[in-house]
């Protein structure tokens, strides 16, 4: 940091170093002050406070879980219940889960005719919860702070950028001890069942279910936090409670003839759900101890709204199986959905499966070399209505100015807007070998999605930004592979080995009339829909690497430059080849945006193997994907070369220092933008291998778990996410960041958490 | 077998009910109205005349963001941004790319402002005769300054000339409300005859002040003044400006320091309400250190500093932030004070720069307003003889870091000069991007020179 001030300075044409008359008022001078305020009550000159910020983030994090289950009943009535505990820490700082539930399932058989199901789940859960990857406050944004700064100054308090300032940022740790976000959820989910058979074969069925959620925000950030330390403290109250039933009439018909098999079902379905929150927050609280808004001085945030929506499906569904050999499937439905406009609520969903179970002939059957094999196609189609509500209507939406309550248009109308479709096409085999040593399965699928959904800009100049619109189609296609052999099975040993493979290609076929290109919508991420490029394409400017003359960043043309750009300096070919024969530029904008990556993996494959020897077990298994880019948007901050005072990414150690270096980070300017903008320069191949589960397990034998009135117990181990294979350099190469994660904005990483690795120690035993 | 029967019937009932329920598939939405209801009567269009003062008073538009782009553009080494929001860095820079969030924003939010005044003056016939020229004169205002910026920051200024070929923005008016057509950049000049034909009509038809936070006849003629300064049209900017003076519905305060970080006070002309319930103070956010509510970005420097005399009071109002030590202005460290957009002293200044360039005394000489009322406040000697060039580093300092900067450099053609790199008045650099977000959608949008 202090080489990037020191550039500045000679940039300006001083050299405070070497002239030391140069000093005041020097760009020099002014990070070291700044040093001296980072070092707090410490001396960086000395090195004396060398803080590893990551580690700060962290905690070690345990995990306590119990689980019991019971079951049990008579001819009439049968019955399930069981009961859980779970309370977990999270792996970043002040981050915790809590949840107790419970679960009962009736069956009771009234007469020989009349039937009646009803399960009952109930749960609360509370989570510790931190702010979102964007906001400085999140554990993992401490990497930022400088390691010359103290976590405390000699007396044990917290520093921070404010109170007790020797920070550029606000710190999590001060957020942590002077916060708390406690998240409750309530949760009941019931649903409730009536058969009635009017003949042995012909039975009427009534179902309704509902789920409703209550949750409750509860946050409070004292007068020590960022966000309270100017009002005296700030607090916020939401409540949530949704509620979504389902009631459905069907008819139904069973019969079995000869060897001839039949099933028909058909009704329908009423679905709805309504989510209706209470949001208010106040600020001004006269202790710290008192959290709760009736202690806060002033209201400052009062909200409340209430959306519905809503579902009606009618539904038929004919199974056939002639001689357990040949399988036929016919269904519809049509499904009518509240979030389309008056004359395209209605799609109808038709779908055709069949089946062929080749070993049941005479020519395969009783045969061990092909144990069973069945070879299966299907044709189908889907709706999707996965936007929000009201997306159709023209709406103005009620705002506040001095005090007064105001209108403004917040949507325009698309009386057009429809249901989105897929049509999928599916054949397969599922087969066994030697006596099903071997089994596997082998699938290929086409989807071919048309009216897709996107929220698309429109010109700014209408007064709108965006609008829902049915913009274009797009296909998915691809074949999955699974294998599983049984290398040996004794009354002692078993060892088998299984793998998968599944691969995936996404390309968007077409948008809106002759439109090619939707996006990318913001400056720091670069995802775009593109036809002829898969969903969230990375589009954007191609880095190139420093300038080995003067260390300026430099980006790939990707365009045929003109005479003007080659006379002025703006397009040119670095010298002696290092970045080939191609045009480069030092200027962003001058740069042609390309496509750089898929957001998407285009193969993802895993592996597992279980051994038993007697009653310990241990099993394994790998996951891996591949084709997929990430990209970094912390970048911009983190591995910029000194354009803010964040601590650095250990690669800029490689910056360019002097004529002739040839490296891919630029010179080091203070608070200068030389090439941190979003390019290609931070993303990075997002292929891993991972290490997912390990478990190693007793079943203790019989003999012993009798003694002790058990039917069963076994204890096990099992670790999660233990290793890792990747090139990827963040945390974690299975990402994507919370704060602005959708369909399109796909594998990002902006200090986004990790998975965590764990431990779990377990014992299950049976009554 | 009487239960029974009662059994299936509930089960029947049930696909009665699914089947009745077929109007919940007409959803009415509780949060929000269609245009129908929003345009239907006089209360409902007054409304809608609220929503676009709010559209305005958006923290990337008046809400202060806009202020705070002209002075970081105009940064002139004088102050220092140091902040990690990468689009507002840029600007600082002066290097934008045409992703440029921040320059987006100011963009949709004036464009925003635009439509909602479109629709109010579009439904003008249901508002009450009585009331009907002063929404009309209020939608105009907002509409005419919505444009302003957009001129002031998309397109090179007036003073560079060709302002018939120049390219403009978009002009969107009455009939193109809530229109997503492909709309081509008029010409600078176009848009400038569309801003005096708002505000000169406004004028007219708006109620005399002071009316805190709305617009008024001397809000209209006082933005009057400023788009004349920049078409250096100093007659018409000094007889607009005078008529606020005159208007006598506003005062010069006592004490510098009070015209700031408060709610609407005798001085201000116009200004965005800010309280703890509702509005942003943006310049706060970005000036004002931490322990303030801001994020401490804008370090003033001394090469600004010395541009005050030593007993100057308005020096005194600078002060080193309780965290980094780094001076900071004191106009912006109320996060609920509102944002001062036309104040009072700013008349004073353009009526004397107008005079003294026109050799007039409208009103008074440009010696009374410059040593009685500007010097005099802030606790300095008058001086002898006043030159156009006392005026305008008085009109520099007065206003300092109010949003003026750029403008005032623009027009009068002076250079940015940032360590050794200098951007002459009109040079590209200083002139915003056309969003690429809306460039994407609508191929007939021409991109400025420098951003290709």
């Amino acid at each position: 940091m202090r080489e990037s001030a020191y550039n500045n300075d000679l940039a300006d044409g001083y050299d405070p170093i070497n002239n030391p008359a140069d000093y005041a008022g020097s760009w020099l001078e002014f990070w070291e002050d700044y040093m001296d305020y980072l070092a707090g009550d410490t001396d960086w000159r000395t090195l004396e406070t060398d803080t590893d910020w990551e580690k700060e983030a962290y905690q070690k994090a345990n995990i306590t879980s119990f689980d019991l289950t019971a079951s049990g009943g008579n001819d009439k009535t049968t019955f399930a219940f069981s009961g859980g505990y779970t309370n977990q820490d999270g792996i970043l700082i002040g981050n915790s889960f809590k949840r107790v539930s419970g679960r009962l399932n009736l069956d009771h058989k009234a007469t020989d005719r009349l039937s009646f199901q009803a399960n009952i789940a109930i749960s609360k859960s509370m989570n510790n919860r931190l702010a979102a990857d964007n906001a400085f406050a999140t554990p993992l944004q401490l990497v930022a702070q400088a390691p010359i700064t103290p976590v405390r100054d000699k007396q044990g308090n917290l520093f921070d950028d404010a109170l007790n300032p020797s920070m550029s940022y606000y710190p999590a740790t001060v957020e942590l001890e002077n916060s708390n976000f406690l998240v409750s959820v309530f949760r009941n989910i019931v649903s409730l069942g009536a058969t009635y058979k009017l003949t042995d074969d012909l039975r009427v069925i009534g179902e309704y279910g509902f789920d409703l959620l209550t949750q409750n925000d509860d946050r409070y950030q004292n007068e020590f936090t960022q966000t309270g330390r100017a009002v005296g403290g700030y607090g916020q109250s939401r409540w949530v409670q949704a509620f979504n039933y389902t009631a459905r009439a069907m008819l139904a018909y069973d019969k079995v003839f000869n060897q001839h098999s039949l099933s028909i079902i058909g009704g329908t379905e009423l679905q709805e759900k309504s989510i209706d929150v209470t949001d208010a927050q106040g600020q001004g609280f006269p202790l710290a101890e008192l959290k709760k808004l009736t202690s806060a001085a002033e209201p400052v945030f009062i909200t409340s709204t209430l959306t519905e929506e809503a579902f009606l499906s009618f539904f038929a569904r004919a199974n056939y199986k002639f001689k357990d050999k040949y399988l036929l499937s016919l269904s519809g439905r049509s499904d009518a959905s509240s979030k389309f406009g008056p004359d395209n609520k209605y799609g109808f969903f038709p779908a055709a499966s069949a089946g062929w179970i080749l070993t049941q002939e005479d020519f395969l059957a009783g045969k061990n070399t092909v144990s069973f094999l069945k070879f299966r196609a299907s044709y189908g189609v889907t709706g999707n209505a996965g936007i929000p509500n009201y997306r159709y209507l023209a709406q103005y939406s009620g705002v506040a100015y001095g005090g007064e309550s105001g209108l403004v248009p917040s949507q325009i109308p698309n009386p057009e807007l429809r249901w989105e479709k897929t049509a999928q096409f599916d054949i397969g085999f599922d087969f066994g070998f030697f006596n099903d040593r071997l089994t596997g399965e082998v699938d290929y699928y086409n989807k071919q999605t048309t009216d897709l959904l996107l929220n698309t800009p429109v010109p700014a100049t209408s007064g709108f930004q965006t609008q829902f619109r049915n913009v274009g189609s797009l296909e998915n296609k691809g074949f999955e592979l699974v294998l599983n052999y049984s290398i040996l099975k004794n009354a002692d040993w078993s060892i088998s080995i299984g793998g998968n493979y599944a691969s995936n290609r996404n390309k968007i076929l077409s948008l809106n009339g002759d439109e090619t290109r939707i996006g990318p919508t913001g400056s720091r991420f670069l995802n775009a829909v593109i036809v002829g490029q898969p969903i969230g394409a990375f589009y954007g400017r191609e880095y190139a690497g420093a300038n080995p003359a003067n260390g300026d960043a430099l980006f790939y043309m990707n365009r045929t430059p003109t005479q003007t750009e080659i006379d002025n300096g703006t397009a040119f070919i670095v010298p002696n080849g290092v970045y080939g024969d191609r045009y480069v530029t030092r200027s962003f904008n001058s740069a042609e945006s390309i496509v750089l990556g898929n957001p998407t993996p285009t193969g993802i494959y895993g592996f597992n193997t279980n051994i038993s020897y007697k009653g310990i077990e241990l099993s394994v298994l790998f996951q891996g994907v591949t084709g997929n880019k990430v990209f970094d948007g912390a970048g911009s901050f983190m591995s910029a070369n000194g354009r803010y005072e964040d601590n650095s990414t250990v690669d800029q150690m490689r910056r360019w220092q002097n004529p002739g270096d040839i490296t891919d980070v630029p010179q080091a300017r203070l608070y200068g933008n030389n090439g941190a903008q979003s390019s290609s320069r931070f993303l990075y191949d997002g292929s891993y291998l991972r290490l997912k589960t390990l478990t190693v397990a007793y079943n203790v034998p019989n003999a012993i778990s009798s003694k002790l009135s058990l039917t069963s117990a076994r204890i096990y181990i099992t670790g999660q996410n233990l290793l890792t294979f990747t090139n990827y350099k963040g945390w974690d190469p299975e990402v994507n960041t919370d704060f602005n994660a959708n369909n399109v904005n796909l594998s990002n990483d902006f200090y986004a958490a990790p998975q965590p690795k764990n431990f779990t120690v377990g014992i299950k035993v049976g009554f | 077998m009487k239960t029974l029967k009662n059994k299936i019937l509930i089960v029947i009932a049930l696909s009665f009910v699914a089947v009745a329920c077929e109007d919940k598939l007409e959803p009415v939405d509780p949060n929000n109205t269609g245009d129908a209801v929003a345009l239907a009567n006089d209360k409902n269009v007054k409304t809608t005349l609220i929503g676009a003062y709010d559209a305005l008073s958006a923290g990337a538009f008046y809400g202060g963001n806009t202020f705070r782009n002209s002075e970081i553009l105009a940064a002139n080494s004088e102050i220092v941004f140091s902040g990690t929001f990468n689009d507002v860095a840029d600007i600082y820079r002066k290097e934008m790319i045409t992703l440029n969030a921040d320059v987006a924003a100011l963009w949709t939010n004036a464009y925003r402002t635009i439509n909602v005044a479109n629709n109010v003056l579009s439904a003008l016939s249901v508002v009450n005769e009585a009331d009907r020229d002063q929404v009309e004169g209020e939608a105009l205002f907002l509409r005419g300054v919505s444009y302003f910026e957009l001129i002031k920051f998309f397109a090179q200024p007036y003073s560079a000339g060709n302002v018939s070929t120049n390219l403009g923005v978009p002009l969107m008016l009455v009939a193109d409300r809530n229109s997503v057509a492909q709309v081509p950049r008029a010409t600078v000049q176009e848009i400038y005859t569309q801003i005096v034909a708002d505000l000169t009509s406004a004028e007219a038809k708006l109620d005399e002040g002071p009316r805190p936070g709305k617009a008024t006849k001397e809000a209209a003629a006082a933005f009057l003044s400023r788009v004349y300064l920049q078409m250096a049209d100093y007659p018409n900017a000094r007889d607009a400006a005078n008529r606020v003076i005159t208007s006598g519905n506003y005062s010069i305060l006592s004490s510098y320091s009070n015209c700031f970080n408060s709610g609407t006070t005798a001085e201000d002309v116009f200004n965005i309400p800010v309280s703890t319930v509702d509005g942003v103070n943006n310049l706060v956010t970005f000036y004002a250190p931490t322990a303030s509510g801001g994020r401490g970005d804008i370090e003033i420097q001394n090469s600004h500093l010395d541009l005050y005399e030593a007993d100057d009071d308005r020096l005194d109002f600078f002060f080193p932030d309780p965290g980094t030590g780094e001076t900071r202005t004191g106009k912006w460290t109320n996060q609920f004070g509102n944002v001062k957009v036309i104040r009072l002293a700013e008349m004073y200044l353009t009526r004397a720069e107008c005079n003294q360039r026109l050799s007039t005394s409208v009103g008074a000489t440009p010696a009374n307003d410059i040593n009685n009322v500007i010097r005099n406040r802030v606790g300095l000697s008058p001086l002898g003889v006043v030159t156009l060039a006392d005026i305008l580093l008085e009109r520099r300092l007065e206003l300092a870091h109010e949003g003026e900067r750029l403008h005032d450099a623009k027009r009068l053609q002076e250079s940015i000069v940032e360590g050794a790199v200098v951007f002459p008045y009109n040079s590209d650099k200083l002139v915003f991007p056309i969003p690429q977000r809306d460039i994407n959608v609508n191929p007939n949008l021409i991109q400025n020179s420098g951003y290709n």
